[in-house]
């Protein structure tokens, strides 16, 4: 009884401590983007603003053409959603129906065509976009990043499609389905809320990556990009900066704990059963 | 002949697969061995020039690559900790739970630009919250400079983990729940402690899910640009990794050096995915 409240106290400062952890650099963001002017140019801000004051968002309303590099952002990271799920998903249904060492190496496979910095692929791709009309546009961006988010997306899919029995369309095929009845009508159904998680995720890449979306598209930029340029001309901590952050993380943060629901162990864990 | 009929009996299969291996064909491999190619051109020739101009690099090719090799294993031991950690805690069924581990996976939906801001005010080289904290306690003197040197290294790895644990943590969250509760159930009638069912159950039931984990941040890790382009930004002091000095000479316009760093970089990359596959190959072949 003694024994299983100290574990239990035990278990509440350790879980206490990590969500300090993760939660003090969220609530910087929070600070900063509503602290007066006045506080936030200092290396350390007051933890507990004096006054909340909105004018950090102001500014950005204002001076920034904010919505339309929001809508920029917003049609990549969908674009990006798009390109992976119909890349990813008839890859995954065929990785997870290989033989388990097979599937593992081509996993390891995709992983491994990343491990070139971005910007060696952004150089060569950016060159290539020009020549099609691409630089400058979401759908260039998105067709760069997708080659990024892939493997992950297909690793999460194979997850997804290994956690549903194979004898679900085996025995439709035995009652006259073909085979790409059989993937459409029952694998594909079952598989939907892996799909889901997948393309959260690669809605959250798309969201987050700046190097390759600079290079495509300089002139037209994404939230992430906008930022980064500001932070790279020494504006740095500028409460545009932060209130631009604000925005960015907001909508973002519901979609994590969306994701969290739906991503269970069985998806993820998955394509390595 | 035989493979013949195999790929009509498979058609579909491989019909599904070919888009995806098409696509990471022109987007990443051709640009891959693009770049190899031009490392080794000099105004249309083939010559090793390129790669003797690496040795007039500051700071030497040597250093950053030894900073490379060196930063990854650090910052995924400080991931792979936090991870593990919050998945064994997230795998007792206490009340609380299902919020403290929606809490754990905010980070991950955190753009890096933003979470490298954040930490930018913790790790300030005066009087940022780091240092407040370190001076308070009474741990240091004087200002750390958190975005110099080697400790730029621990700066990045510990804002990187921040960002990236969570996902790695559900992987591992995901490896736990699979393991039978019986095996543990049968090793504590046995009369194993709780350290030895760890060491002899948990571990290496988790092992796929860790191997998994590792190599997928390993990627990341070894061409980590964005958080540290911000966060130690131009800083003279940074000692560099090959792919931050990579970004470097091509601000500075030279196409073919950083083409021959990139070269460097990949080839060290494969050197590790063949031990890996080799490793995980003896091993797989063991225990599954």
């Amino acid at each position: 009884m003694n024994r299983d409240i100290i574990r239990k106290s035990l278990w509440y400062l350790a879980m206490g401590v990590m969500a300090f952890f993760v939660l003090f650099p969220i609530y910087l963001i929070f600070l900063v983007a509503f602290a007066p002017p006045t506080e936030i140019f200092r290396p350390n801000p007051a933890l507990i603003p004096s006054s909340l004051n909105p004018y950090s968002l102001y500014v950005v309303l204002k001076y920034y053409h904010f919505l339309s590099h929001f809508i920029l952002s917003l049609e990549t990271a969908f674009i990006v959603s798009g390109i992976c799920i119909a890349l990813g998903a008839p890859a995954a249904y065929t990785i997870s129906r290989m033989p388990r060492r097979a599937s593992y190496l081509v996993i390891i496979f995709l992983f491994v065509t990343q491990m070139i910095p971005e910007i060696q692929i952004g150089v060569p791709l950016a060159s290539a976009m020009a020549k099609l009309h691409l630089l400058n546009t979401s759908l260039g961006i998105a067709l760069a990043q997708s080659s990024i988010a892939l493997p992950l997306v297909t690793y999460v899919l194979v997850g997804a499609f290994r956690s549903i029995p194979t004898r679900l369309s085996e025995s439709a095929q035995i009652d006259g389905a073909s085979k790409l009845q059989a993937f459409f009508y029952i694998d594909l159904q079952l598989a939907l809320t892996g799909i889901f998680v997948a393309v959260i995720l690669a809605w959250l890449f798309s969201w987050d990556e700046f190097i390759l979306a600079q290079l495509i598209s300089p002139l037209h930029t994404t939230i992430p990009v906008l930022i980064y340029q500001n932070i790279a001309r020494g504006q740095g901590g500028l409460p545009a900066d932060d209130a631009f952050s604000l925005i960015m993380t907001i909508p973002v943060i519901a979609l994590v704990l969306i994701l969290q629901k739906y991503m269970r162990s069985n998806i993820i864990a998955g394509a390595l059963k | 002949m035989r493979i013949v009929r195999q790929l009509k009996n498979n058609l579909m299969e491989v019909v599904f697969i070919l888009p995806l291996l098409i696509f990471i064909g022109i987007l990443n491999i051709y640009p891959i061995i693009q770049g190899i190619n031009l490392s080794f051109m000099l105004l249309g020739k083939y010559s090793l020039y390129n790669y003797y101009q690496l040795q007039n690099y500051t700071p030497s090719l040597y250093t950053v690559t030894v900073n490379t090799i060196a930063f990854v294993p650090f910052a995924l031991a400080i991931e792979f900790f936090l991870a593990l950690f919050t998945a064994l805690l997230l795998n007792r069924s206490i009340r609380g739970r299902s919020v403290f581990r929606s809490i754990i996976m905010l980070p991950y939906g955190v753009a890096t630009v933003v979470s490298a801001i954040a930490f930018s005010f913790i790790f300030s080289a005066t009087n940022g919250y780091a240092n407040e904290i370190l001076i308070g306690i009474g741990l240091s003197h004087s200002q750390v400079n958190w975005t110099s040197g080697y400790i730029a290294f621990f700066s990045i790895a510990v804002a990187d983990s921040w960002k990236t644990f969570p996902l790695i943590m559900l992987i591992l969250l995901g490896g736990l729940q699979m393991i039978p509760e019986s095996q543990y159930e049968a090793a504590a009638i046995d009369g194993a402690s709780q350290l030895q069912q760890f060491v002899r159950i948990t571990l290496p039931n988790l092992y796929p899910f860790i191997m998994i984990a590792m190599i997928i941040r390993a990627v990341s890790e070894f061409n980590i640009l964005s958080l540290p382009l911000i966060l130690v930004g131009s800083n003279v002091q940074f000692l560099g990794t090959l792919s931050f000095n990579l970004y470097e000479t091509f601000s500075l316009g030279s196409a073919n050096i950083s083409a021959a760093v990139a070269t460097v970089l990949l080839s060290i990359v494969m050197v590790f995915v063949l031990i890996y596959i080799y490793v995980s190959g003896k091993l797989g072949s063991g225990s599954r």
